[in-house]
């Protein structure tokens, strides 16, 4: 480490030495031609090639931790809410009469879903962090075991069937359900969801499990994307049913409504493929509700207003007599009351073509919105008493859980967890992307688009010079650190430019954010580590015989047959460690038809296992299609000599990085 | 047509199937549905037929599947078909997302209730009504084209035309095994089949290949002589090498060919070779076969024929269009007669069977094999 | 038309705590005639219609709230009116100033305009008709009244509410399309979630107006009265924090016409059955409006996309099908051209041009900015099917998109990629226009 240290800044002097002595610049300038296989590069930052060390950067290092409010859980008598603090491992026991917090337990990997037992004795734990389930003793408020299951665990849900008592989690990195049995507690299957399946809500008989995917997926990249309401039968862990909602995602939250036969599901309805030329009337994304029957038939209906979003919809909960459902809007701070009798009646007399409109008419909620609650910041989590009276919200950026007397749809007080961290700037920048006031009539927040920092998984069309001239896939800010500039077309020098006066521009349509929410905002996301795509279980460990290949490929200077690989063509070259990235424009041979430009910023690849769709405009849905479909002369890599073995060798590296 | 007999006719067509079975009703253990008294080997005694007018997509039919649930799956020339709970069929086609109208094979994740579909254009998963495909392009497939599937725990097998492709249902992740990686002699793979913990691949000319998923280590069946048009070592090990279909049930492992019969008993490590000339295998020509405990049904160019590797009952077609129906048992006469039904047709491409019924995949409609009941008169069989 | 409302003498004056005539200071100091008055986000200023002597054109002018000259920020030619204030301070205001009873059928209507401190005007709206009464609502957009061009579908012009946003873009009806009294005005967004106004039948002087209301949730669906009790007589309505509007009311007014003198000032109550005391009634004074001196939370800005040094704008409708209007004579044929024509004056329309409409609808074509326009959708024997007046314009650079032609209000488009994305716009010029008779109507 000492001797690289040394060496390399010696190195970089003798560079510029030689420059300086065969022709200043000129020396320089040929190296790094040479280096990126780039002809006609201008002088370029030594950086783009001699990168820092991944530690150096914001993400890796240490970083404070808050009392944030996640998944929630009320006792059977109502008296007690536990409530799981992720980003501490902990989970909290409180008083729901005294608004205390009565006990915190340390639960290791990052607890986010909560689910008691009938009973209220067992309190049952997703741990996000480390793929885990474990189970909780609520007497003694200790871990009593704990199970392996999926990756990223975000929910859980307990009930009883006819062949025992089984638990339902949806696993959202690995795109699946974990079904379990509790005694003993084992994993029974796990089956495959739609793509970030992330929250469950299972039928009081436990015949029915529904689970809400967050994230959308398309046929193709100009196809109408849909998520999925995955139906499952706990008993048996058999998928029953996968109710499409087209143009739907971001669904994080479900909910039986027993009495009506109805599971509801928040969703943000997007309208990636029309391009963004305007962003009032919807016309870039609005939030509703989708309703789903026992038949499968599914309505989507409205939760903004004409001229008002209530964006991020998130937790959603019905009261015990159907009346009554409440969603949190974690982007504009708010929890909407939906009246129930009256949604059910303009369902009744409306045919299917207002049914299936109704998502489109941004003036229908008045007549089944009852009331709006405002909440403290970003409210994503919601719990009700099991006799319905009491509403709990999770103020996630507050640290805090509001108390909601659901006779007044009036605040009883709040339980405080911490002091809200607002001296980490950290923190604050969380505030500035998560809220949805800084776009035209609060439409959207940086989060709409990129959950946990993360990809939406579609493409949009962002007006320019033109329209239609500018599809552009989603790209993800987490492990964006250090990767400037940004943007595909690699103009936004900084993330203040790109998030300040470029999306003021082409598409909050709203004066720019602050500039001290700006910095801000821009602290957070360079705060955003590189999204994991292996099992917990499978950090830190050596790559696997088919990774270890695809690594060697990926570093190849020769093909196999010994021939070299020009410079320009590696994948270490523009894909260069330890951000994969180079940071500079190049083209691989994916100009479409409508694209103005050839060349494109390199993207990193930390985390692209999760990052699909892939290539400017999406069009490759899988890493395979980047070289089986969208590869054209090579251009792309090298890659007209790999085995289809080759390939997926190729792919399950890149999976690891 | 699906075929619906009179009471009248159907008590003849008992009493005469009660008649012509008495020779192979001694001596067996088997339950009392699973064939007339005693034999290992179910008999049907009546089929019930159904093609295109009755609303399958395609009187093509290469693949049947009955799941757990009960339902009952078939993969046709014209989409993947299924059997609902009144009878009537319901289709799913490319539009639905299958990822090629011609569906090879079909195969169930008892454990999820997911269905994996074997295409001429990829490998599709039917799970919970959605159909997603997965292609040499789109994923880590080895080829297109999809010739057999199973799921053995969380890995599904798909055997192609370069190779057998296993997909890693935990880790979404896809290796391949073909003549580079593995004891096989050519990447053409037609079948796969699970054993007691192991794999077996059917190669096309390569025989059969033995996977050990804890090992990782492979082992190659072949044919000891190396000549598919004579047996010069019979019983010493597969038939030929050109594998059309392998399955395992109970210990027992069989290899279908167009060139005859194989049995692997894995317990005593035995094989048994059977050609046509020399035995009463119906055909050499066999599509694929099906294990059912220790019985292999198989699907042959002349009709379905069923055996323990002693006992034989084989169905045919007449020229006139009339089922036969031929009953093997050492030391005995074979018998023949005439049923009062007949296969949908003589070109059979796949089976399902289990101890109540069997379904038989033709390439003129679907065959239902209503099985002798307890006394000797057809057992109640219909879908659910 | 100001001459009417506000004759020689009107002042804005600012009234303190207790409100009575006592605490009247005046703020229109030195000018002949004044009113129209609008009070800065921060509370400190206050805008206002003034005129310097009886023959000048009405300007606005600013004068602090604490006191002092009011000192005029418009000198623009034939005057200008109805003051509002955007973000970063910018003046928006209509100009020119019409004359008394012309305001609808002048030859030269009204414009807004906005103008940033310190700057020229710049041009916001381009109707073909009169574009008044404008307030800035939170979100950042300017809320006026104008009419839908000349439209001969109703006898008496009726009125509706259009937004448009700080540099000229995204033109769109806003509220009070159909029904109701055609005379709307003076709206102003309320804190509760409703935008105020004051409705008549007929323009002014004429019958007492009373106020009305549209939830901004659905604001084509629920115009309705503002307040519990009868507000016939009422003169203006602005919002005052908590749910309560500041009135100006001549409870004296009958079903008849307004009385000279009588408007008493009202803070009214959210839910209010009546309106309760006056909070300024002095009979020596004709309340004419009333606004509340105060800082309120000032509205969004708006990131203009536009290139002013450029002359085309990019029109994208995503279905020219998809209307909540039946075509002419039950016609279903679908539309396969689309007829586009700018506006020169009462009965005479200029025909740019014709482009194709794709399979789905959609259509894409690049239109001459600041003019006029107005579109005809033609089935493929060239018989109109639906004909939209020229209320639309496209600003220079304006990437500008709609669902469809008289397409159902506040409605987000279908998430379809439309047809007409996949290749270049057309292009039609106004020096390719061709001048002729209006063109038949369905």
């Amino acid at each position: 480490m000492k001797l690289k240290r040394v060496l390399l800044p010696a190195s970089l002097l003798a560079l510029v030495g030689t420059g300086a002595t065969f022709g200043g610049f000129t020396g320089l300038r040929a190296h790094e031609r040479l280096r990126s296989g780039l002809p006609k590069l201008a002088l370029v930052s030594c950086t783009h090639c001699h990168q820092r060390s991944l530690k150096t950067l914001p993400w890796a290092k240490p970083r404070r931790h808050h009392d944030a409010p996640d998944g929630m859980a009320v006792s059977p008598d109502g008296k007690t809410l536990f409530i799981a603090l992720n980003d501490r491992d902990e989970v909290v026991e409180a008083d729901v009469a005294s608004l205390s917090v009565k006990r915190r337990a340390k639960v290791p990997g990052g607890p986010f879903g909560l689910a008691l037992d009938t009973a209220g004795k067992r309190l049952f734990v997703a741990c996000r962090n480390q793929d885990t389930v474990s189970v909780i003793d609520t007497a003694g408020l200790k871990v009593v075991a704990s199970i392996s299951v999926g990756i990223r665990p975000t929910d859980i849900a307990y009930c009883q069937t006819p062949s025992g008592e089984r638990l339902v989690v949806p696993n959202s990195g690995s795109n699946d359900i974990s079904v379990l049995s509790v005694l003993p507690l084992l994993e029974l299957t796990r089956s495959a969801a739609g793509r970030e399946p992330y929250a469950v809500s299972v039928s009081t008989d436990g015949r029915r499990a529904h689970i809400a995917n967050r994230m959308a997926v398309h046929d193709q990249v100009l196809s109408q994307p849909a998520s999925e309401v995955t139906v499952l039968d706990p008993s048996t862990g058999h998928i029953v049913n996968r109710v499409e909602l087209p143009s739907a995602h971001m669904a994080e939250g479900v909910t039986e409504v027993p009495a009506r036969g109805w599971v509801l599901s928040s969703m943000i309805r997007v309208r990636n493929l029309v391009p963004i030329t305007q962003v009032k009337d919807g016309w870039v994304m609005s939030t509703g509700i989708a309703i789903t029957r026992e038949d499968g038939e599914a309505t989507q209906i409205p939760l903004d207003e004409a001229n008002a979003y209530f964006s991020d919809p998130s937790g959603i909960v019905a009261s015990p007599d159907g009346k009554r459902a409440y969603v949190a809007s974690g982007g504009a701070d708010v929890v909407t009351v939906l009246d129930l009798d009256r949604l059910g009646a303009w369902l009744a007399r409306s045919g299917e073509p207002e049914r299936s409109d109704a998502i489109e008419n941004m003036a229908l909620s008045y007549r089944y919105v009852s009331a709006r609650i405002p909440t403290g910041r970003n409210p994503q989590h919601l719990a009700l008493s099991p006799d319905g009276s009491r509403l709990f919200v999770s103020e996630r950026l507050d640290d805090r859980v509001l108390v909601v007397d659901t006779s007044s749809l009036k605040p009883v007080g709040r339980i405080v967890l911490g002091n809200g961290g607002l001296d980490d700037p950290v923190r604050l920048g969380e505030r500035v992307f998560t809220n949805s006031r800084y776009t035209f009539q609060g439409q959207f927040s940086c989060r709409s688009c990129h959950p946990d920092g993360h990809v939406d998984g579609l493409s949009y069309d962002f007006d320019g010079a033109g329209v239609g001239d500018n599809l552009l896939a989603n790209r993800s800010l987490c492990g964006v650190a250090g990767t400037e500039p940004f943007k595909w077309n690699g103009k936004n020098p900084t993330l203040q430019y790109q998030d300040g006066p470029r999306f003021a521009r082409v598409l909050m349509r709203t004066d720019q954010i602050p500039e001290p929410q700006l910095d801000q905002l821009a602290t957070f996301i360079t705060h955003l580590p590189p999204t994991r795509t292996l099992p917990w279980s499978r950090v830190g460990q050596p790559l696997t015989p088919s990774e270890e290949r695809g690594r060697k490929l990926f570093f190849a200077t020769q093909r196999t047959d010994g021939t070299p690989i020009p410079v320009g063509r590696q994948c270490q070259t523009c894909h260069r460690p330890p951000l994969f990235t180079d940071r500079l424009l190049t083209s691989v041979g994916t100009r479409g038809a409508q694209d103005t430009t050839d060349v494109f910023d390199t993207p990193h690849l930390i985390g692209v296992g999760a990052m699909a769709p892939y290539l400017h405009d999406g069009r490759a849905k899988t890493l395979e299609e980047i070289w089986t479909t969208y590869q054209r002369d090579d251009l792309h890599g090298v890659s007209s000599y790999w085995s289809k073995q080759q390939l997926n060798d190729l792919v399950e590296y890149l999976k690891t990085i | 047509m699906k075929t619906q007999n009179s009471p009248s006719k159907r008590a003849i067509a008992a009493a005469l199937s009660l008649l012509a079975l008495l020779p192979l009703t001694r001596g067996s253990a088997r339950p009392a549905t699973a064939g007339a008294e005693g034999s290992p080997i179910s008999t049907i005694v009546r089929f019930e037929n159904f093609g295109e007018k009755d609303g399958l997509p395609s009187h093509k039919v290469h693949s049947v599947l009955r799941a757990k649930d009960g339902r009952l799956w078939l993969g046709t020339n014209n989409g993947l078909c299924l059997r609902e709970a009144d009878g009537r069929f319901r289709t799913y086609g490319t539009k639905d997302g299958l990822s090629h109208p011609t569906v090879l094979g079909i195969a169930e994740d008892t454990r999820t209730g997911d269905l994996w579909l074997a295409t001429m254009q990829g490998l599709t998963r039917m799970s919970g009504g959605k159909l997603t495909a997965f292609t040499q392009t789109n994923s880590g497939l080895p080829n297109n084209v999809v010739y057999g599937v199973s799921v053995i725990g969380d890995t599904v097998w798909a055997a192609t035309a370069a190779g057998t492709g296993a997909l890693d249902l935990k880790n979404n992740s896809w290796k391949i095994y073909d003549q580079s990686n593995s004891a096989m002699n050519e990447p053409w793979c037609y079948s796969v089949a699970q054993g007691d913990g192991v794999v077996y691949l059917g190669v096309w000319a390569g025989g059969v290949v033995e996977f050990d998923p804890r090992t990782g280590l492979f082992k190659a069946y072949r044919d000891p002589d190396g000549d598919f048009q004579i047996q010069l070592t019979p019983d010493s090990g597969p038939v030929v090498d050109v594998t059309s279909g392998v399955a395992y049930d109970a210990g027992i492992l069989w290899q279908s060919t167009y060139f005859g019969l194989s049995r692997y008993d894995t317990s005593r490590a035995t094989w048994r070779t059977w050609v046509q000339d020399k035995s009463p295998l119906l055909s050499n020509f066999i599509n694929t076969v099906f294990a059912h405990g220790k019985v292999a049904w198989l699907a042959t160019d002349r009709g379905a024929s069923v055996t323990d590797g002693t006992n034989w009952v084989n169905y045919s077609v007449d020229e006139n269009g009339r089922g036969i129906v031929r009953t093997y048992r050492p030391g005995e006469e074979t018998q023949v007669r005439t049923m009062t039904t007949a296969l949908a047709d003589g070109f059979v491409t796949a089976i399902w069977a289990d101890d109540h019924e069997a379904w038989i995949a033709t390439s003129n409609g679907l065959s239902h094999g209503i099985f002798a009941g307890p006394s000797g008169s057809p057992a109640v069989a219909s879908n659910p | 038309m100001l001459d009417a409302r506000y004759p020689p003498g009107s002042r804005v004056v600012l009234l303190a705590p207790p409100y009575g005539a006592d605490t009247v200071r005046e703020l229109s100091r030195g000018l002949v005639a004044a009113g129209d008055p609008c009070v800065s986000w921060d509370g400190r200023s206050v805008y206002f219609s003034g005129k310097s002597s009886t023959d000048a054109d009405w300007q606005i002018y600013r004068v602090s709230a604490g006191g002092g000259r009011p000192e005029v920020v418009t000198r623009v030619p034939g005057g200008a009116m109805n003051p509002a204030v955007a973000a970063h301070g910018e003046l928006v205001f209509s100009s020119p100033v019409p004359k008394a009873g012309t305001l609808w059928t002048t030859q030269e209507p009204a414009a807004l305009y906005g103008q940033m401190p310190g700057e020229a005007p710049s041009r916001l709206t381009f109707g073909s008709d009169s574009a008044v009464d404008a307030t800035v609502l939170r979100d950042g957009r300017i809320l006026y009244v104008t009419s839908e061009a000349r439209d001969t579908k109703h006898a008496v012009r009726h009125l509706e509410f259009f937004t448009v946003n700080n540099d000229g873009t995204e033109v769109t009806a806003y509220a009070c399309e159909d029904g109701g009294a055609d005379r709307i005005r003076r709206p102003r967004e309320l804190g509760d979630g409703r935008v105020a106004f004051l409705a008549a039948p007929a323009e002014e002087p004429g019958p007492a107006g009373w106020a009305e209301s549209v939830k901004s949730a659905a604001p084509f669906a629920t115009r309705g009265k503002l307040f519990a009790f009868r507000s016939i007589g009422c003169r203006s309505v602005e919002p005052m924090g908590q749910g309560e509007v500041l009135a100006c009311i001549d409870s004296n007014v009958g079903a008849g016409r307004m009385m000279i003198g009588t408007a008493k000032v009202f803070r009214v109550a959210p839910d209010a059955t009546e309106t309760g005391a006056p909070l300024f009634g002095d009979p020596k004074w004709d309340n004419i409006e009333a606004a509340p001196v105060a800082a309120r939370a000032e509205p969004n800005g708006h990131t203009s996309a536009l290139n002013l040094k450029g002359s085309y704008g990019t029109l994208l409708c995503l279905n020219v099908n998809f209307s909540s209007k039946p075509a002419a004579a039950g016609n279903l044929a679908p539309a396969a051209q689309l007829r586009i024509f700018t506006w020169e004056g009462p009965g005479k329309e200029r025909t740019l041009g014709e482009v194709p409409v794709e399979s789905d609808g959609s259509v894409i074509v690049q239109l001459p900015a600041d003019t006029p326009l107005g579109l005809d959708t033609l089935d493929a024997a060239g018989h109109v099917l639906r004909h939209q007046p020229a209320a639309l314009w496209l600003r220079p650079g304006e990437n500008r998109a709609c669902i469809g032609c008289h397409e159902p209000r506040n409605h987000a488009p279908q998430n379809v990629r439309p047809l007409a994305t996949m290749h270049r716009p057309a292009h039609l010029d106004l020096n390719s226009a061709t001048t002729g008779p209006q063109a038949p109507k369905p």
